[in-house]
């Protein structure tokens, strides 16, 4: 480690060699190299955190150079995790990092998060803050959220035991999430250009006190910040909350959790072929239910749940398995029955629908 | 009872940045700023009596401070 490179930390009354020694020893990951990630990466590279992870799918767009400064008009168009990891290798050769150019979902958070001790939630939109919320809660990964809008941020420590050595999430604050037009982003609500530059450079700060141990984190306590009037409010937590509302209660439920229908976000109601259908209807992590009446013919030659459309909400408890297949006649049922299941129990299905219906199947039957 | 109450994010484009208003508890708080301002009904918000979050109604005491706060997705 060189040593003039971390003079400054070296010096500090507090953090000295102690300090620096335990940042060089963490592996932190970033979600999101936009607004909060790019200077959240910026001072945990050049701070000389051992190991950063940066995990974005995005491109770098002209409009993004107004507040994510590790970007330059010439990287218009490149992928912002590489360009990302580029800049801070240049910043400081002695972190590791891994650039990873993906979204990340409910399949393979778990796999990028299990490398890292430290999560920064930098993201910019409600599926994938439950999602990260979620996941780290099941590995017990430390959390620091931020999020802004317009002039204000909220941040917060989240699965960081306080004093009494209790822990909350994201979903202490908000059980339940917004509808899709509830919570504008930056790009329809705007946002003055230093706020993300304040928030995740606060974010780091709280990264790297809880890496050196040092100072008091904002565990339990949501502080929102005001950058207008200067004003800043602080709330606490509350801890022994029971969590309401539908959440996955382990690793594998976390994997088939679909955080986009659980915000509400407009997800297409997948469809399954005839075909696709015979090769799977036998496989028993699916659940098939006809939704037709029982006098309407053929009966369906496999093992399925026969509950009548109009019967679906009085029966919706006999729906056991999270892979659901809708028939009937034509398509039109299955479709409203999914598109039924999906507003009222949002993330708690995958759902798919016969396109075509038994219409569309019977051909197929007796080949 | 009187209260005080601030609002946060997207809610200031419904409602005064601060504002004195009279309720019994926070659900009655919310139902009478929902009887004024219907875009306000089936709102994700978060509230907040004297800095504290809560998630029942919660009775509300003379000049008690009460936060109303949406989520913020933006990064």
């Amino acid at each position: 480690m060189a040593t003039e490179r971390y003079s400054r930390h070296y010096a500090l009354k507090g953090f000295g060699a102690s300090g620096q020694q335990k940042l060089q020893d963490a592996r932190v990951l970033v979600v999101g190299a936009g607004g909060l990630g790019c200077p959240a990466l910026q001072f945990l590279a050049a701070a000389g955190v051992g190991s950063l992870g940066i995990i974005d799918h995005d491109r770098i767009e002209l409009s993004n150079l107004q507040r994510q400064l590790l970007y330059d008009s010439e990287d218009i168009g490149l992928a912002k995790a590489t360009v990302a990891a580029t800049k801070l290798r240049r910043l400081n050769p002695e972190v590791s990092i891994q650039a990873y150019v993906e979204q990340i979902h409910a399949k393979n958070a778990a796999q990028y998060l299990q490398d890292y001790d430290l999560v920064l939630d930098c993201t910019d939109n409600f599926a994938a803050r439950y999602l990260l919320c979620d996941a780290c809660k099941l590995l017990d990964k430390p959390l620091i959220f931020g999020a802004i809008y317009q002039y204000e941020g909220q941040l917060a420590v989240f699965n960081v035991a306080d004093a009494q050595g209790q822990k909350t999430t994201y979903r202490h604050l908000f059980p339940h999430p917004p509808g899709p037009l509830e919570a504008p982003d930056c790009n329809t609500a705007g946002v003055l250009g230093v706020l993300p530059g304040i928030i995740g450079t606060m974010q780091a700060t709280e990264a790297i006190k809880l890496l050196a141990g040092i100072g008091t984190l904002l565990s339990n306590t949501l502080m929102t910040i005001n950058i207008l009037d200067n004003s800043t409010l602080t709330l606490d937590i509350p801890r022994a909350m029971p969590l309401e509302g539908n959440y996955p209660s382990s690793l594998a439920a976390l994997k088939d959790f679909d955080y986009i229908s659980f915000c509400g976000m407009p997800n297409a109601i997948q469809e399954i072929s005839p075909q696709q259908l015979i090769q799977e209807w036998r496989d028993p992590d699916h659940l098939l239910i006809d939704l037709r009446n029982a006098e309407e013919m053929p009966r369906l030659p496999v093992d399925h749940l026969p509950i009548p459309l109009a019967t679906l909400a009085a029966q919706v408890e006999k729906i056991n398995r999270s892979r659901v297949i809708f028939i009937c006649q034509t398509g039109k049922r299955s479709l409203a029955a999914a598109q039924f299941l999906q507003q009222q129990y949002p993330g708690r299905y995958q759902i798919v629908h016969l396109a075509g219906g038994m219409d569309a199947l019977q051909p197929y039957l007796h080949n | 009872m009187k209260v005080h109450v601030k609002t946060f994010g997207s809610l200031t484009d419904i409602l005064e940045k601060e504002f004195e208003t009279s309720a019994t508890d926070t659900a009655d708080l919310l139902a009478v700023l929902i009887a004024q301002h219907q875009e306000l009904a089936n709102r994700n918000l978060l509230i907040a009596v004297n800095n504290t979050v809560v998630h029942t109604a919660v009775e509300l005491k003379e000049n008690d401070q009460v936060a109303l706060m949406p989520p913020y997705s933006g990064g």
